[in-house]
């Protein structure tokens, strides 16, 4: 019965939504150019409860993983350790950025948000872009 | 007796300033929750210049930036919206703003709101 459970557990970890991360800043970009996708920055810091929370509950959502994966090219960077362009300001994390394949920021997000919230967060960034392409 | 005072004082005053805030959350609860989410997350659609911006150049913002959303301007025309109100939904969403107000967050020494 444990191993049954096991297994279930290994499966269903496997299979669960994710989001698919690129390993660094520059191929984030790289893949937002060759894929015609925005950028999501997702800045986080050792320590940082709230960026595991938002990391393990909203990033695991189905909903909210299917428009990510569709629409952005996602990476995670670790304030003051990895390579990210310096206009990206965290003073807190978690701290996300929205940009355009040029690099422009769209939006901008400081903290954690649960999936609800995090979904009206996606359809800002569509509104701003949209708002931004007709000017 | 005068300690008696400053204490009813205080505690007046915050009640008043609370509920001051409390008021525009309700109105935002009632007016905006449908389209743009919980509360603390609708007032950071905005950085407080862009609210204050948004107050600022017109009489009527809500009607105006809402004009291209038929259902929001059904919501709008209910009278609801008073002067009042405009002005308690105004602090709240300025008092909370993108660069304003606290958030779930980290800031290396300290996690919480």
């Amino acid at each position: 019965m444990k191993h049954l459970l096991l297994i279930f557990m290994l499966i269903t970890s496997v299979f669960s939504a994710q989001v698919e991360w690129s390993k660094d800043y520059n191929t984030a970009l790289e893949n937002a150019k060759k894929e015609d996708k925005l950028i999501f920055v997702f800045i986080t810091s050792k320590d940082c409860k709230f960026c595991k929370k938002l990391k393990e509950t909203t990033l695991k959502n189905e909903n909210i993983v299917n428009k990510i994966n569709k629409d952005y090219s996602s990476v995670i960077v670790m304030k003051d350790k990895d390579h990210f362009p310096k206009k990206l300001n965290a003073k807190a994390t978690p701290m996300l950025y929205f940009l355009d394949k040029d690099e422009n920021i769209i939006d901008y997000s400081l903290g954690y948000w649960n999936e609800v919230d995090f979904n009206f967060i996606l359809k800002d960034v569509k509104k701003r872009l949209a708002k931004r392409n007709k000017q | 007796m005068k300690k008696l005072i400053m204490i009813a004082l205080l505690l007046f005053s915050t009640q008043s300033l609370y509920a001051y805030n409390s008021k525009g959350m309700k109105v935002y609860k009632k007016m905006c929750l449908e389209c743009h989410g919980s509360p603390f997350r609708g007032a950071k659609m905005h950085t407080v210049m862009e609210w204050e911006e948004l107050f600022y150049s017109s009489e009527t913002p809500f009607k105006t930036i809402h004009k291209e959303y038929p259902e929001a301007n059904k919501a709008l025309q209910n009278h609801y919206l008073t002067e009042k109100r405009s002005k308690y939904l105004k602090k709240f969403l300025v008092g909370n703003a993108k660069d304003a107000g606290s958030v779930p967050g980290c800031d290396g020494n300290y996690c919480g709101y």
